[in-house]
């Protein structure tokens, strides 16, 4: 049987006097303030805070590379996260053994879990680009296989797979259980990359930012502070686009399920003619 | 109530539907297939890369500790460069690099990046053992390192350029010569 | 590459994939809502669950054409 559709979308679409149905009220000052931290943003990476006194303007990558991985392991987590509820959500007994998901928390998870997910390629794949970049001034080559720099890539061609895993047509349940327990295996690989440059010898220079309170601090200053205002800036950003992304993978079931009803009405319509 | 049981395909549509099947199962190989490839793929990737990555260079003082191990292969060295030691002749830089008190010295036959101009850098270089006498801060050698590739490998420490509490340029990082029995000329 | 250009090209990159992924988020959103008939108004989203249930009708008797176009511009901002 198929589920009416939640209605929760369609009442903040309301409430926000919105037409596009993954607006809200809270996406919208969101999307604000994501917009005017970032102006804020640009302004401290690129103008006020200082060059190196190595690196030169080089380091003010660091301000987009850094934040980059650290919203992308943040998605990553958040998709682990989520897979374990879907997991837990759809085993059998838990009213989970008809191929689609009956389970409205468990349909809620999977959509945190794929758009997580994604969120997580995209700002994996903005760390190796703008990495790239960086090793190029600083270490004088675009690459190099050492461990930090080849289990980053791992992490983002996992995901990639991932992704690809959750297009796969099956029914609900099964794709959603399927790519849950991939996503529980890919996220083993988070800590490995994390501490590579701590376990292996590694070109990559080790984490850049030490958050223990007392400890040394190994960034100056206004470096410092860019930087992590930089990651709040990101995680404002990534929120606000993973809050529609969220709500589009619910309209995109809501259409699945718009032409599975068309489908039945046009056998009933068959019916009634041939009678 | 309307009978949603399986429909079954009337004789002349049976072709379509099943040649929609074949459709859908052609669909299927070709996402598994992709699937495999990136499997394959991220599993040469990682075999390839990490081959390498685990032991990604070697200290000047195990290079030198392994000379007659490593003889004429190829690897990575990795050491501070000594600002006073680098000359640049022709297209080659010779210069030595330090670490744990034992230098090494070095022929590079290739560009050096542009950082490498930073007083006591941490370099990467890809190269190998050859033999030739030579005099290094620690004394004399019967090996110099012949590299033809090198990458800079920067520190996690970042400082304002003109901020007054860093250490003057030429010199070393702080510890970093005071076990050493050898004097390091300044620069 | 100099410092400098390799922090433009690396900013430039960033904010271009990141504005074009929330636009193809928000441009699929739009197109999917629109599609369900369920785009909303706004004021009759009811109209929506309505619209599900009664197949023969169309989306555009449902949505006014021109209170959708008004309201679609002034939702474009985020």
């Amino acid at each position: 049987m198929i589920e009416t559709p939640e209605p929760d979308l369609r009442q903040q679409a309301q409430r926000a006097g919105s037409l596009t149905m993954t607006g809200s009220v809270a996406t919208r000052v969101l999307g604000v303030v994501a917009i005017a931290a970032v102006g804020v943003m640009a302004l401290l990476a690129l103008w006020i805070s200082p060059a190196d006194a190595v690196q030169g303007d080089s380091v003010r990558l660091m301000y987009i590379h850094v934040p980059s991985i650290w919203v992308a392991y943040g998605g990553f987590v958040l998709t682990a996260f989520a897979s374990a509820r879907v997991l837990w959500r759809t085993r059998s007994g838990a009213g989970g053994t008809y191929g689609v998901i009956a389970d409205r928390h468990a349909r809620r998870w999977d959509r945190v879990a794929g758009a997580a997910a994604e969120l997580g390629v995209l700002f994996t794949a903005l760390t190796l680009v703008t990495g790239s970049l960086w090793g190029r001034v600083t270490w004088g080559t675009y690459w190099q296989w050492d461990a930090r720099l080849t289990t980053t890539v791992l992490l983002f061609v996992t995901y990639l797979g991932y992704l690809a895993l959750r297009r796969l047509p099956a029914e609900s349940r099964a794709r959603a259980r399927r790519s849950a327990v991939m996503a529980l295996i890919a996220v083993v690989n988070l800590p490995i990359v994390h501490y590579s440059v701590d376990w292996w010898r590694t070109l990559h220079q080790e984490a850049s930012l030490n958050l223990e309170p007392g400890g040394d601090r190994n960034i100056t200053g206004e470096m410092y502070w860019t930087l992590l205002y930089s990651w709040a800036t990101f995680t404002v950003v990534a929120l606000w686009i993973g809050i529609h992304r969220y709500r589009v993978l619910r309209l995109e079931e809501l259409a699945e399920e718009a032409s599975l009803e068309e489908l039945l009405a046009q056998r009933r319509d068959e019916q009634a003619a041939g009678r | 109530m309307s009978d949603l049981s399986p429909r079954l395909p009337l004789p002349a549509d049976a072709d379509r539907v099943e040649a929609r099947r074949e459709l859908g199962r052609r669909r299927k190989v070709i996402v598994v297939t992709f699937g495999l490839l990136l499997l394959v793929a991220a599993v040469a990737l990682f075999a390839i890369g990490l081959r390498d990555a685990t032991e990604f260079f070697r200290n000047a003082d195990e290079a030198i500790a392994a000379r007659d191990e490593l003889g004429e292969r190829r690897f990575r060295l990795q050491g501070r460069v000594v600002p006073s030691s680098v000359t640049i002749d022709g297209g080659v830089t010779t210069f030595e690099v330090l670490h744990n008190c034992a230098s090494v010295s070095v022929r590079h036959t290739a560009n050096p990046p542009v950082l490498f101009q930073s007083p006591w850098i941490p370099v990467v270089l890809l190269g190998h053992w050859e033999e030739g006498d030579v005099v290094t801060v620690a004394g004399r050698d019967t090996h110099y390192f012949l590299s033809d590739d090198m990458v800079v490998k920067h520190t996690n420490e970042y400082a304002a350029a003109n901020e007054d509490r860093l250490p003057a340029p030429t010199e070393a990082p702080e510890g970093f010569l005071d076990d050493c029995p050898f004097e390091v000329p300044r620069l | 590459m100099t410092h400098a250009a390799s922090v433009v090209v690396g900013y430039a990159l960033t904010a271009a994939a990141v504005l074009a992924y929330a636009a193809r988020v928000v441009r699929r959103g739009r197109s999917l809502g629109r599609s369900l008939g369920i785009s909303g108004t706004g004021r009759n989203g009811d109209d929506a669950e309505h619209g599900r249930e009664d197949r023969s009708g169309s989306d555009a008797s449902r949505t006014p054409p021109g209170i959708e176009h008004g309201r679609d511009a002034a939702s474009a901002a985020p």
